[in-house]
């Protein structure tokens, strides 16, 4: 026990090394909103981590109350309630990171989570998306327009797109257009930036 | 028109003094509600020219591209807020002095997301921790507050000449004339960013 952290087994040591490893992933890629599959395993080997720790400490300190005045007994203490803090602020720092990317895929794709980020996600994570993109959606509502479309400076008012999947019929600001797969439309770009965002259309440059 | 003009210059500048500053500034209420109003009105402008089939279509376009540039900014500008508020979101709405300087949808948003900040945390790891250990705005034994860094260093122009002004107690003090650029830390700048003797470039 006073050894404090380091009395600890490498097992138990397990979860928090996946978390630190997972963390310094995410300063690879900072400012993407590239995301790697939920790491569950880790999250609930922290949270055991901590809540037996906390036990033990917990346990230890009311079995033997006179031992507050030595201060090696008290010094452990200490570092095992550091110990305990710095899991906390891993598993903190993980679910943050990771909701400010998914902040970051509302803002570059849209209200319409891609199935490819939906498989990544945890349900809880899922739900988070979608509570987001509602409290956006009545920013928005309260304001009168999209805040988060026009998302670069304007350049061209028209451009030329092409249509990577069929989608259909759209009303434009000039007139109806039908998006068939492979054909090519001059449009005004505020019109279909959504469209160019989700993947149906591509911006052709001349 | 000449008034929209001069609002649109205000926006702008509005636009590069909240993207320079660390923290948030006072909201510009009336003068995003301006703004707000010639956009509409210039968008019932656009369509009347369009249903008339006018002799002069290119007037279409340029109207229809001044009405991007200005949505552009007034929306960049909402959105580098939005961009603070979401970075320290306890902090806005906690401190009276920053929550003062949010619009009323602004704070219902900085509310609805403290919320759901705080109800997806507990929900997936903070809950499930020992109670003592549950807080998320602990702020006695080490502080989780997110606070914006206010020693970083912004760009400012002097816009009027000011003279001497001590930066930091114990180093030399600077000289500041009129159309200088200096690097500098922000805090000891707020009161001349606040008395408008400097602004963010």
């Amino acid at each position: 026990f006073i050894l404090g952290a380091r009395g600890m087994s490498i097992d138990e040591r397990v979860g928090e090394e996946s978390l630190v490893d997972i963390l310094r992933e995410f300063k690879k890629t900072e400012g993407t909103s590239r995301l790697q599959l939920y790491n569950n395993d880790a999250v609930q080997r922290t949270i055991a981590e901590v809540n037996a720790l906390f036990e033990s400490v917990t346990n230890k300190v009311q079995n033997e109350p006179d031992r507050v005045e030595d201060p090696a007994f008290m010094c452990a203490v200490s570092t095992h309630y550091a110990t305990l803090i710095r899991k906390k602020r891993l598993l903190l720092a993980y679910h943050v990171l990771r909701m400010q990317r998914i902040e970051r895929v509302r803002w570059d794709m849209g209200p319409v989570l891609p199935d490819n980020v939906k498989s990544i996600l945890s349900d809880a994570e899922i739900e988070y998306f979608r509570e987001y993109d509602r409290i956006v959606s009545k920013l928005n509502q309260s304001e009168g327009f999209n805040v988060l479309s026009d998302l670069q400076p304007p350049q061209d008012l028209y451009i030329t797109v092409r249509v990577l999947k069929d989608y259909g019929e759209i009303l434009t600001t000039t007139g109806v257009i039908h998006l068939e797969k492979h054909t090519t439309h001059y449009v005004k770009r505020q019109d279909v930036e959504d469209l160019i965002r989700q993947g149906v259309l591509e911006h052709i440059l001349d | 028109g000449g008034g929209l003009e001069d609002d649109v210059e205000a926006l702008k500048r509005a636009w590069i003094t909240e993207r320079g500053c660390p923290e948030l500034v006072p909201y510009r209420s009336d003068l995003v509600e301006r703004v707000k109003r010639k956009l509409a009105e210039q968008e019932e402008l656009i369509e009347e020219e369009r249903s008339i089939n006018t002799p002069e279509p290119w007037r279409i376009t340029a109207y229809e591209m001044e009405v991007e540039r200005i949505s552009y900014v007034l929306k960049s500008y909402q959105r580098c807020r939005l961009k603070k508020i979401q970075r320290y979101p306890l902090y806005s709405i906690k401190d009276l002095d920053v929550r003062e300087r949010l619009s009323a949808n602004e704070f219902e948003f900085a509310k609805s997301y403290t919320d759901l900040f705080g109800k997806h945390l507990t929900g997936t790891c903070v809950g499930r921790l020992p109670e003592p250990l549950q807080a998320l705005d602990e702020q006695t034994r080490y502080d989780m507050i997110a606070k914006p860094n206010t020693q970083k260093h912004v760009f400012l122009r002097v816009v009027e000449s000011i003279g001497q002004f001590e930066l930091q107690a114990g180093l030399e003090p600077v000289f500041l004339d009129k159309d200088d650029i200096w690097v500098v830390p922000y805090i000891p700048c707020i009161p001349l960013v606040a008395r408008s003797e400097v602004e963010f470039v």
